[in-house]
């Protein structure tokens, strides 16, 4: 078994922060809703606040390092340029070290590139802004959401809107990954 | 006479529901819109970079990451100027956190609809 430095930073990227993200979004997500005082006691209320402030954070955190990591370690292996002596419209085993190249040559292939590479590269980025502004809300309120039902309802859409950005992100990451994977 | 009663009443109105936005309402709505700004900054640095070989050439921060690198940029500078400029402007201006929340979701709507390939990929030509 033999890992390459860009399959490593591929995995950090994509199965460490992104996938603890996507993981613990249900446990953020249950901490939420969960916060009102007819389901949960006063000292009960208290614990949870304290879990969910610090849980949002490092959600955030993760969110922020996944789209930093796989924008300026693993997006410039992604789109380097083969040399001129390389043949870019065959998918060559050449080619296969340059994935943008590899995924342009072919018709069949190029949509991974055109389509889905292009939307995932930025539409990622909403998805920590998003996340940070839950943490905030979540630090700003905190147990004033067990009586502020409202509040609580604007922070949760606001997480289910940052966990669907990161969700397409991965999910094409995931597509692009397996056509052309980084080795 | 009547009009000069009609603006004072207006006013009290205003005063009376700017003093109903609570101070959490209004630090949480100023972060909520200034991610909004932050999505669709980055949707209009995605046009204009297809739109201008020169804007892409500008926004090319990093040579490996490319315009990336500059798009994502702005967009992260506008997110924390913006949520500081609206935090002090929200605390003699509040508006109610359902709006601040309409707002948002308006700005990161369009913000995602210009992030779409089909969509940008339009002004590029």
């Amino acid at each position: 078994m033999n890992i390459t430095d860009r399959e490593l930073w591929t995995l950090i990227h994509g199965m460490g922060f992104g996938a603890l993200f996507l993981l613990a979004f249900a446990g953020g997500l249950a901490g939420l809703y969960s916060l009102r005082p007819q389901l949960v006691t006063e000292a009960g209320v208290t614990e949870r606040v304290s879990r969910l402030r610090w849980g949002m954070v490092v959600m955030a955190v993760c969110v922020w390092l996944t789209v930093i990591v796989g924008t300026y370690v693993v997006y410039p292996w992604y789109r380097a340029a083969p040399p001129e002596t390389v043949d870019r419209t065959v998918q060559s085993e050449t080619l296969t070290e340059y994935p943008r190249y590899w995924l342009l040559a072919s018709e069949e292939t190029a949509q991974y590139h055109e389509f889905g590479m292009e939307w995932k590269e930025h539409v990622a980025w909403i998805s920590p802004l998003l996340a940070t502004v839950v943490a905030f809300g979540v630090f700003r309120y905190g147990k004033e959401l067990s009586t502020r039902p409202q509040a609580r309802r604007i922070l949760i859409a606001m997480f289910l809107l940052s966990f669907a950005v990161a969700g397409i992100a991965g999910v094409l990451g995931a597509l692009i990954t397996k056509a052309s994977p980084l080795t | 006479m009547a009009t000069h009663t009609a603006d004072l009443d207006l006013v009290q109105s205003k005063a009376e529901e700017a003093a109903q936005v609570s101070a959490a309402d209004r630090a949480m709505g100023a972060a909520m819109i200034a991610s909004g700004i932050g999505s669709l900054v980055l949707g209009l640095a995605i046009i204009l970079s297809e739109v201008s070989a020169g804007i892409k050439t500008f926004l090319t921060w990093n040579s490996g990451v490319g315009s990336l690198s500059g798009k994502t940029g702005v967009s992260i500078i506008a997110f924390v100027v913006g949520w500081a400029v609206l935090h002090f402007v929200f605390k003699s201006r509040p508006i109610s956190l359902m709006t601040s929340f309409i707002i948002t979701v308006v700005l990161v709507a369009l913000g995602l609809l210009l992030t779409f390939p089909p969509v940008f990929l339009m002004f590029g030509g």
